[in-house]
């Protein structure tokens, strides 16, 4: 579903940035991507979505290269930021009817997920109030719900689960799972590492742009030891 | 000790040294570094400009007017620049949360940013009044104290004009901060002030009318009939001046007589009037302060029947929200449309050919009418959307970046919304010029072709500025919608329309109307080009 080859991306002026990133995500995976703050998580997040662009290597999502097509991997995929920075000047039913029209999703459908979804999450009532007055965590949820109105067959998340009350935490977890069963593939950054050790089955640990290690979470992992005391001795 | 703090945080980044000294990228550093350095010369234009105006105005025998003169031109522009700026100076969403929740009082916050609204005060004041006061003293002979003088004026002079500005400031806060409607509220109230502004100034001008004095002496040929002229015309405006604002009289002789204890007094005035301003403000600070940012929360949606719509009008809709929650960028902009149409309904009132004859004959047979199409199209220009449609996305950029949009869906709705939003001006215009000014065929054309164009142009070039110079980390849109590059830029684009104007004026007879076929296709090949880059153009370098 994702494939990151032999990924550069360095910030000019500076020798920071990420190196030789070779990442291999198949559908049906959720694959957690860890390391220390400015190891170069965002960067890798944001040179596969498209918002940074990268100065060597290749992405290839779904069979089609980023760069020759980036619209039609945009179509498939969906990005959920760490800072959950959105129209504050529209109401929430607002911001996921602009995401939901992009996407070219059918009222039926958007309905049906935002109602699906925001019952879930318990922000139903919420909608109707501009998004400035969200507290963090609303808007939080907000995001995810609108990276799965177009139902990404690649969700990329940095990490997602800062901010959300531990019910939340839980519903993303359960979606999560729902998605990947369905044939879809998740990778995101986290911190929370108990997390990425139950809720994962891949993990790739990163450190000063450079990736330390990456696979399965029980061939990284090895028996007996837990995925913080890994992270502690790599870092 | 807070108040220092808080002033060193103030200057920080002024005229964006700090990021110019610490930014790693080069391509960014050299853009920053260019746009400081356009910065500098129009500086030392303004300068330059003061000079030459002042030896002007001493060869007319108009030199003892100097000092004042320019004292209270800088105060003018002092205060001009401080009522528009005031409110979005002292009063900001982006670190509210961070001062209410440090050990710093109200007063101190608001001490720091009238003082951050004077220091940028000053730094213009210097360009104006350093070179006219030099150029006295060289025409008078003055001795060194003169010269000494001119600093101590230098910092004395903007700080009435700055007081004033912000109470400006606070009397507009605590209107919207009182108002459920905020953008509306200070939309009206800006425009109140911009309409205002011009009819005191009329008023004034009327009365004062240091007008074209000194430009009808650069066009007629300089002998003492013409210079003793003039120089009793000054003097005779400026007494009426004087009389009507004794203030200026008490100015002037200070400055002419270099008493330090009359600068002193004044100086010792406008501090008290400043510390008191600020005292005040600072106690409302914060309660003005949360009542401007709250937002309303009810809490009591639900979902209903949910529509679809096409790509780009879901992005049109975008911009319209972006554009309307923002009393900044709708009062910036507005501006020039509600201007042309208030000009076009003056047409009708006065006869623009009578005004100009009556400052004095013309050394040249011109007929400022034929010049009314491109003026129009010059107030209409004065400040696009487009200027700062790009970089006002800010912290939202990820979102269109991350989505399967085209540069040019992107682009192209922002342009599309500049040009839906002036349709209604334009057009309010054009059936206002109906009545108002007669016009035969070729005239009506040129009246409804030329500001059209110029529309259309004027949004491409602020969409071509924003491009070359995005800036997406902001904190307060001000940065991005009033002391933007792209907009300064943009503005600056509006010159070619000054030319023909003046081009239409001076060419009279069917002459006039090759210019305006002229203008026709110099303008449209120019928007052409415009758009072909815009449509090509290539989203991933604005990183």
């Amino acid at each position: 579903m994702l494939v990151i080859k032999n990924l550069d991306k360095i910030y000019k002026g500076t020798d920071k940035g990420i190196r030789d990133i070779s990442i291999n995500v198949e559908a049906g995976d959720i694959y957690a991507f860890i390391g220390h703050n400015g190891a170069g998580k965002t960067t890798l997040l944001k040179s596969i979505t498209g918002i940074h662009e990268f100065d060597s290597g290749e992405v290839v999502i779904d069979g089609i290269n980023i760069k020759d097509n980036p619209m039609e991997v945009k179509r498939r995929i969906a990005y959920i930021p760490d800072n959950p920075d959105i129209y504050e000047f529209m109401t929430g039913i607002q911001y996921l009817q602009f995401v939901a029209d992009i996407y070219n999703v059918s009222a039926a459908e958007r309905e049906q997920k935002i109602t699906e979804y925001a019952d879930k999450f318990e922000i139903t009532s919420s909608f109707g109030d501009l998004i400035s007055s969200y507290s963090h965590g609303m808007k939080q949820k907000l995001v995810i719900i609108s990276a799965l109105l177009h139902s990404p067959k690649l969700l990329i998340m940095d990490e997602p689960f800062v901010g959300l009350d531990p019910k939340a935490a839980f519903i993303l977890k359960e979606i999560m799972r729902e998605m990947t069963e369905q044939g879809s593939a998740i990778f995101f950054s986290t911190h929370v590492l108990e997390v990425a050790e139950k809720l994962c089955n891949k993990v790739a640990i990163i450190k000063s742009g450079k990736l330390l290690a990456s696979g399965m979470m029980s061939e990284v992992v090895k028996d007996g030891e837990s995925l913080e005391e890994l992270f502690m001795e790599s870092v | 000790m807070n108040i220092r703090t808080l002033i060193k945080m103030e200057l920080i980044n002024f005229l964006g040294i700090n990021e110019l000294r610490h930014v790693k990228d080069p391509a960014v550093k050299k853009q920053k570094g260019f746009l400081f350095g356009v910065l500098l010369v129009l500086y030392l234009f303004l300068a330059g400009y003061v000079v030459m105006q002042s030896v002007l105005l001493g060869k007319i025998g108009a030199t003892k007017y100097i000092p004042v003169l320019y004292f209270v031109l800088a105060g003018m522009i002092n205060l001009a620049v401080g009522i528009y700026r005031a409110k979005a100076a002292i009063y900001r969403e982006s670190d509210l949360e961070m001062v209410s929740a440090l050990p710093i009082d109200g007063k101190s916050i608001v001490a720091s940013r009238v003082f951050r609204m004077y220091f940028d005060n000053l730094i213009v004041g210097l360009a104006v009044i350093i070179p006219s006061m030099i150029v006295y003293g060289i025409k008078i002979g003055c001795g060194v104290l003169f010269y000494i003088s001119i600093l101590p004026v230098c910092i004395v002079s903007p700080i009435l004009p700055t007081a004033i500005a912000a109470w400006v400031g606070i009397i507009f806060a605590a209107i919207i901060a009182r108002n459920r409607h905020k953008v509306l509220t200070e939309v009206i109230l800006v425009l109140v002030v911009v309409i205002g502004s011009f009819a005191v100034s009329g008023i004034i001008s009327s009365k004062a009318g240091v007008g074209t004095v000194s430009s009808l002496a650069e066009r007629k040929e300089l002998n003492e009939e013409i210079n003793a002229e003039l120089s009793r015309m000054i003097s005779e405006k400026m007494v009426s001046f004087e009389n009507a604002f004794p203030p200026v009289k008490i100015v002037g002789e200070m400055l002419t007589n270099t008493d330090f204890a009359e600068l002193a007094v004044y100086a010792l005035i406008s501090l008290a009037v400043i510390i008191l301003t600020s005292l005040i403000i600072g106690k409302y600070f914060f309660s003005i302060s949360r009542r401007l940012f709250v937002t309303e929360a009810h809490r009591d949606y639900s979902i209903s029947e949910l529509k679809k719509e096409s790509v780009m009008k879901a992005l049109i809709k975008k911009e319209a929200s972006r554009y309307f929650s923002s009393g900044i960028y709708v009062s910036n902009t507005i501006v020039g449309p509600v201007m042309a149409v208030v000009f076009a309904v003056a047409l009708g009132f006065v006869d623009i050919d009578k005004i100009v004859k009556s400052a004095g004959e013309l050394p040249i047979d011109m007929k400022f009418e034929n010049a009314i199409p491109y003026i129009l199209a010059l107030v209409f220009c004065v400040m696009t959307l487009t200027a700062s449609s790009v970089s006002i996305e800010g912290k939202n950029w990820w979102i269109v970046r991350t989505m399967p949009l085209s540069a040019k869906d992107i682009l192209g709705a922002k342009i599309l919304f500049n040009l839906i939003f002036v349709a209604p001006f334009y057009a309010l215009m054009e059936i206002i010029l109906l009545f108002t000014v007669n016009a035969g065929p070729l005239e009506r054309l040129w009246l409804i072709l030329v500001p059209g164009l110029a529309i259309l142009y004027s949004v491409l070039l602020g969409m071509m500025c924003n491009l070359k110079f995005p800036k997406f980390n902001w904190e307060n849109e001000t940065e991005v919608v009033k002391q933007g590059a792209a907009t300064g830029l943009s503005m600056l684009g509006v010159l070619p329309l000054i030319l023909f104007a003046g081009g239409a004026a001076v060419i009279t007879g069917s002459a006039h109307h090759l210019l305006s076929v002229g203008y026709i296709v110099v303008m449209s090949t120019i928007c052409w080009v415009f758009y072909s880059k815009i449509s090509r153009f290539d989203i991933q370098k604005l990183d």
